[in-house]
């Protein structure tokens, strides 16, 4: 006959031992939760890097977490530790060389003056793969708090031994109580990354369009609107000076020279003119007997006719801009502009610019007279206009 | 005497429950678990200074899969670490000799992914293509093409003007596990943008491999200086954990 559970004594004890059990099933859960010291996890966590470039110096590392607010709980520094391996905090931290498979810290320094709770952030320096920073006093945090420092002067890994630049590296992150760095509360992981580049070339080609020509339709704002090569100046008396775009004889169009160039450098506008006589004439230079015209030497906002006066010159008189470029590239060199002026026989300056030119004009003018003894004839000068470019 | 030893052995099974069900999920400074599993088989992975423990049942294809070409976290047990994948597939992009009437086109490609965490952003951080001084004008708000005008832009997703080129984000292996989305500005088909520090791409959440290609254009002007533009475009993946 079996005996009741409870009149033995071995089994009194074991229905105590359940009881036992039962209550502190119930009791244990509360103690466990209510007594615990855990190193949570800092969530939020993030390192911005600026440029993912390998090998790169200079580099920037933007460090932010969140620190919770346990309660009662002092916070006095804080670390962060690269790893190759896994961004596991208290797991062996493992990598070829510090510079090839996570950051190089040796140059690395803590942005401007940065606090934690209002507690000033220190810069406590790197040791290999660590950087520190202790707290100048520790602080009891009242809420959840973020901890953001950028570290300057970082050199990405290099990924040498592995020869992939894309290469995964890990932070782990750790906050301790105490400005000794020594008592870890918290912690967490990141993952960063450095990248391949891609490398996108494009080529712009050398351009320099120009053309001269005697009349200007104004039609395409371009040089298809140039036509003709002879500019006409009448017929000449010492009364007074002819011009080309007065020209009594009805042919007013007095040149155009229009440049359009790329040259990132620059480009200059010169001429080179023969002198103003009767073909195979042999020119002195200020004989007003010989079958030439001489220069005019003195720039002047006019030619002059006056008694013992021969000369002839060009001007530019305006400067049409019908690019899209804001502004005005092309400057006139001083004795030409609304001024006449010619040297003959050398090559020289008409216009330049300092930058590119896009698609501006130059619209020129010429003049002349007579001295009462210039022989009679046709007087011709062929004037010759280069554009060059500084690319 | 059996029953006994039944009620014993529950209650102590109760007082283990008990504690279990504290600890899920739970971390300490010697336990973690994150990571909560759904499945036939396998285990969570539970690690600590002292220990790291990862199992699975009847599980095939577990781990990570990489390749040059695609990175791959599979299978019921997969690893709790934050992690980070950023793939730039190394290319030149060689944009040709530009012409004022004709608009150049080329693309590429890359991959970004992240685990464990609370999504991902790629920005790009490389002035657009320069030479000596002179940089392409970028497309600072989202505009078509345009020949005879100097312009640098891209998107990241598929075009039909200027050409037929680049193509949409590609979900590894599907979009039940990549989440990646190609940032405002530059998702848009047949517009372009560029602004040195944009995110280009990003994903809210957790996110498997998504494979991203890069569409170009470069319009110039007939005044764009000559020379030989250069880009050495570099982007950067940041995540949150």
């Amino acid at each position: 006959m079996q005996k009741p559970l409870l009149s033995s004594r071995f089994g009194r004890f074991v229905s105590w031992v359940q009881v036992a059990s039962l209550v502190a099933a119930m009791i244990v859960p509360a103690i466990l939760v209510t007594t615990r010291v855990d190193a949570l996890q800092v969530e939020q966590r993030s390192i911005d890097i600026s440029t993912s470039e390998a090998a790169a110096t200079g580099v920037d590392y933007t460090i932010s977490f969140d620190v919770p607010d346990t309660g009662t709980e002092n916070i006095g520094g804080f670390a962060v530790e690269f790893c190759d391996s896994d961004p596991l905090p208290g797991e062996t931290c493992t990598y070829d060389a510090v510079g090839d498979d996570v950051p190089n810290l040796v140059s690395a320094s803590l942005q401007g003056t940065p606090t934690f709770d209002g507690v000033t952030i220190q810069d406590t320096g790197e040791t290999a793969e660590t950087y520190d920073f202790a707290l100048a006093s520790t602080t009891d945090i009242a809420a959840d708090t973020t901890f953001t420092v950028t570290l300057n002067n970082v050199i990405n890994p290099s990924n040498s031994t592995d020869g992939d630049d894309n290469n995964t590296f890990y932070a782990r992150l750790y906050v301790y109580s105490d400005t000794g760095l020594t008592t870890e509360i918290h912690n967490g992981g990141v993952a960063l990354s450095t990248a391949a580049q891609l490398i996108v070339t494009a080529r712009v080609q050398e351009r320099l369009e120009f053309c001269v020509g005697e009349a200007d339709s104004n039609g395409s704002g371009n040089c298809s609107d140039l036509t003709g090569t002879s500019i006409d100046l009448g017929v000449l008396t010492p009364a007074a000076a002819n011009y080309a775009s007065v020209n009594p004889t009805g042919d007013t169009d007095s040149g155009h020279v229009r440049l359009s160039t790329n040259a990132f450098n620059g480009a200059t506008i010169q001429y080179y003119a023969t002198e103003l006589q009767v073909s195979g004439a042999t020119c002195s230079g200020t004989d007003f007997t010989d079958q030439c015209i001489n220069e005019k030497g003195t720039a002047a906002a006019t030619i002059t006719a006056a008694a013992g006066t021969e000369e002839w010159g060009m001007e530019v008189n305006a400067v049409t801009d019908d690019g899209t470029v804001g502004g005005q590239e092309l400057t006139v060199a001083a004795n030409y502009d609304n001024q006449y002026h010619i040297v003959t026989e050398a090559s020289t300056l008409l216009a330049s610019s300092t930058s590119i030119v896009d698609n501006e004009q130059l619209d020129l003018d010429f003049g002349a007279t007579p001295h009462t003894t210039t022989p009679t004839g046709v007087y011709e000068s062929t004037v010759t206009f280069v554009a060059t470019g500084t690319f | 005497m059996k029953i006994r030893y039944v009620i014993l052995g529950v209650s102590v099974a109760v007082l283990g429950f008990a504690s279990a069900v504290i600890a899920q999920p739970t971390e300490s400074s010697n336990y973690l678990i994150d990571e909560a599993f759904i499945g036939p088989g396998g285990t969570i992975d539970s690690n600590s200074t002292n220990y790291n423990v990862q199992g699975s049942l009847g599980d095939t294809g577990v781990g990570e899969r990489s390749s040059p070409g695609y990175n791959l976290l599979a299978g019921y047990t997969t690893d709790a670490a934050p992690t980070l994948i950023f793939r730039v597939n190394t290319a030149v992009i060689d944009l040709g000799i530009l012409d004022a009437a004709t608009t150049s086109t080329d693309s590429a490609t890359f991959s970004a992914g992240s685990y464990n965490a609370e999504g991902y952003v790629i920005q790009t951080v490389s002035a657009p293509p320069t030479y000596e001084t002179e940089s392409l004008d970028p497309i600072t708000t989202a505009a078509a093409s345009q020949t005879g005008i100097e312009q640098f832009g891209i998107n990241l997703v598929a075009n039909t003007s200027p050409a037929t080129f680049g193509a949409d984000p590609v979900q590894i292996p599907d979009s039940s596990f990549g989440f990646g989305s190609v940032a405002s500005g530059y998702d848009t088909a047949n517009l372009y943008q560029y602004n040195q520090g944009d995110v280009i791409a990003q994903s809210n959440e957790s996110s498997g491999i998504t494979d991203y290609t890069i569409s170009y254009i470069v319009n110039i002007s007939n005044t764009t200086p000559s020379g030989e533009y250069r880009m050495e475009h570099f982007m950067v993946a940041t995540s949150t954990f």
